[in-house]
């Protein structure tokens, strides 16, 4: 069993005082931010808020690439440090989606087990906010279970030779690159065989399809890869590394706070309409949820603490994002619930917001059925 | 954690695993005062209470630690309201705490001097009774009762716990006044019902691990079945978070944020301890619903615990009530300087 899940142990993290002070900064800076009309707080918005020029602006300011040594265009912060920084974001509903899975997710994974050359390339970008990333894991026919996937990469004079299609891939049409699980052998064991490329998106034999989503907008993407060739600098661990360098990026995948924040400017709104005038009722459901919130919010503190002390908190993270993205969905049902929609047109599209984005919540980054399994597995585990 | 913390925290679960071991059939389910006098010569009913004020020593997170060790297999001894509630009014009060159970019971400020108070929890084998009341200015009066001169009429609670009528008679309570805020009592409430609850949880999770994993049907272990893993793993959700809800309240004790993280925590931890018991139990089977089992004992003391100081409703409200102040966000009340 795994230590978070125990009963006994349990560290809350340190704050220091330079975190807070920059959650001091952050929070100015974005709220100067929205007065001068560089954003509108929206729900979902490290997915569906794109901006580079925001992105670039709080590169500018070092909240970008935040943990990475200064060699590659860091700023050597601690992940609690980064986790002030990325709740502030998200408290305000900023436009992050841009930098977002570079930052939280393709960086550290390159920086971590990257080629030199990679690094070199790629983070000192994404560290100024002008190189983003999408994920290559999803196909047509594989969804959760991922070792199924059928997109091969084969050796060719310095480098590799991709092809197969991925689906679901977020932003592939605004990205630079993308980390696809590709395979390179057939194995018994259909976790082997599998390896990590960077595939830049500019390259021959690209291509690039929009999926809509319900409501019309356009962040999905299809990307059929047909003979792409990869240089070998470009694969990320060593051949055959895939499985575990993807099963080792979930827990910075399904922990942060972007798994039970994506629709807090809605209750943000709905605290204010709560404010403005509320029942004994009304501000009981404002309790009941700030109690959830404040409780995910600590949980994932904790797991972030584990992820910086070294630890690979895979479980955790899946049940932060379990309790989380079900957390997401129940504010818009309960700030919907309690007030009418007419009479505040901000509330009114946040709850819309909320809704329309709110079928994702559960299935990206590893269905909730999927991230239950994998908590009961490591409750019973011998 | 501290080396300190964490010795203690062994030494708990030692004393009540041992104690559990006995097996459900051995163990009284509404008092076992064998447990409380070794409890008393380890030091644990006076936990959190500083030696000179004639406790034992250590700090909330100590005193909580032994609560929740008790929690975690539902243990029939008042060790949180004697220890964290009575005794420590005494403390904060200057006045001597005097050996034994201490029962505890707020009234209204009306009712006094003569009073009959039903529900206070294990009153009969209590030696003194501490009873509470709001004074003008938000401070608390409070007097302790020799339980020998009251008249107490046996009841029990939904756990099956004693939960008493007590009579005091005329001029009994001789209440003095104490500079101890009402709402210091309130946020006291919040952290110690959260510790309790989530005593309870990650007993009630521990229980249901273990029976899913031995109970075996259509040739398998119940565990293997997604549909009850589904089940254990929303409960594990609601015993960590409430687990880190009480740790996170902790940790903010005596700051600004104390009285918002100990509100929260409660309400956090009363609204899951209804579906977690519904979870538990449906995992379980019929044994569960047994006498033969001990997950009844954590499960009826998580419903009496929701509703001991407040239910998940009244304390969200108190929450609610805290965020209330005009012209700022709500974020600037969640995420503070203070806090982790």
């Amino acid at each position: 069993m795994t230590s978070l899940l125990q009963a006994a142990a349990l560290t809350l993290p340190h704050v220091s005082e330079e975190t807070d002070a920059l959650r001091h900064d952050v929070r100015a800076f974005v709220r100067e931010a929205e007065d001068r009309g560089a954003f509108t707080p929206r729900c979902d918005s490290w997915l569906a808020g794109f901006s580079p020029e925001f992105s670039r602006e709080l590169a500018q300011r070092g909240w970008v690439g935040m943990t990475w040594p200064a060699t590659y265009g860091g700023h050597e912060q601690t992940a609690v440090a980064r986790y002030v920084v990325v709740e502030e974001l998200l408290a305000a509903g900023a436009p992050v989606a841009a930098h977002w899975i570079a930052d939280r997710q393709s960086g550290p994974q390159i920086y971590r087990h990257g080629t030199e050359s990679l690094k070199r390339r790629v983070l000192p970008a994404i560290s100024r906010g002008e190189c983003y990333f999408s994920l290559g894991m999803s196909e047509p026919d594989s969804g959760s279970d991922l070792a199924s996937i059928r997109t091969t990469a084969t050796t060719t004079d310095g480098g590799w030779t991709v092809s197969g299609t991925k689906v679901w891939t977020s932003h592939a049409h605004r990205s630079h690159f993308l980390t696809a699980l590709c395979r390179t052998s057939e194995e018994d064991d259909r976790h082997a065989g599998l390896s990590l490329l960077v595939v830049d998106l500019a390259s021959e034999g690209v291509a690039v399809r929009p999926i809509r989503l319900i409501t019309g907008a356009h962040h999905f993407n299809e990307v059929v890869l047909t003979d792409v060739f990869v240089p070998d600098e470009m694969l990320i661990g060593q051949e055959g590394d895939g499985w575990r360098l993807v099963t080792s990026e979930l827990a910075l995948e399904r922990s942060g706070p972007e798994r039970f924040m994506s629709t807090y400017p809605l209750l943000e709104a709905f605290a204010g309409q709560v404010r403005s005038k509320s029942t004994a009722e009304q501000r009981a459901a404002l309790g009941a949820l700030v109690a959830r919130l404040q409780a995910l919010r600590h949980l994932s503190l904790v797991v972030s603490g584990v992820i910086a002390s070294g630890g690979d908190p895979v479980v955790e993270a899946a049940l932060v994002k379990d309790m989380g993205t079900r957390f997401e969905r129940d504010v818009v049902e309960t700030a919907r619930r309690h007030f009418t929609r007419t009479g505040d047109a901000t509330f009114a599209r946040l709850i819309d917001e909320g809704l329309l984005s709110a079928p994702g919540f559960t299935l990206r980054g590893g269905t909730n059925e999927i991230l239950r399994g994998i908590v009961a597995r490591a409750l019973v585990a011998p | 954690m501290t080396d300190d913390r964490a010795l203690l925290r062994d030494t708990a679960a030692a004393v009540f695993s041992a104690w559990a071991a006995r097996g459900a059939a051995e163990l009284p389910d509404d008092w076992d005062e064998a447990l409380w006098l070794e409890l008393e010569e380890l030091g644990f009913t006076l936990v959190g209470i500083s030696e000179e004020a004639g406790g034992s020593g250590g700090d909330l997170a100590a005193s909580l630690d032994v609560v929740r060790a008790a929690s975690f297999v539902g243990a029939p001894i008042p060790v949180a309201t004697s220890a964290l509630i009575a005794a420590w009014l005494l403390a904060e009060a200057g006045r001597e705490i005097p050996t034994g159970v201490l029962a505890f019971l707020v009234i209204d400020k009306d009712m006094c001097p003569t009073v009959a108070a039903d529900a206070v929890a294990f009153g009969r084998h209590a030696r003194h009774i501490v009873v509470a009341k709001a004074s003008a200015g938000s401070v608390l009066d409070l007097a302790c009762v020799d339980r020998s001169v009251c008249a107490v009429e046996p009841g029990e609670d939904i756990a099956g716990e004693p939960s008493d009528r007590v009579e005091f008679p005329p001029s009994s309570l001789d209440f003095v006044s104490t500079s101890i805020p009402v709402a210091a009592l309130q946020a006291r409430f919040a952290i110690v019902s959260c510790a309790v609850i989530s005593g309870l949880l990650d007993g009630a999770l521990a229980s249901s691990v273990t029976y899913a994993t031995q109970r075996a049907q259509f040739g398998r272990p119940i565990s293997r079945f997604q549909s009850v893993q589904a089940m254990l793993a929303e409960l594990a959700g609601y015993a960590s978070a409430a687990r880190v809800a009480t740790e996170t309240a902790i940790a903010l004790y005596a700051s600004p944020s104390w009285e918002l993280a100990s509100f929260s925590a409660a309400a956090y931890a009363a609204e899951a301890a209804g579906p977690a018991a519904a979870l538990a139990h449906q995992i379980h089977g019929a044994i569960g619903f047994t006498d033969e089992h001990p997950l009844g004992r954590l499960t009826r003391r998580l419903w009496a615990w929701r509703d001991v100081w407040g239910n998940e409703r009244m304390w969200a409200e108190r929450l609610g009530d805290q965020l209330m102040t005009p012209d700022t966000r709500l974020w600037d009340a969640l995420a503070t300087a203070s806090g982790p």
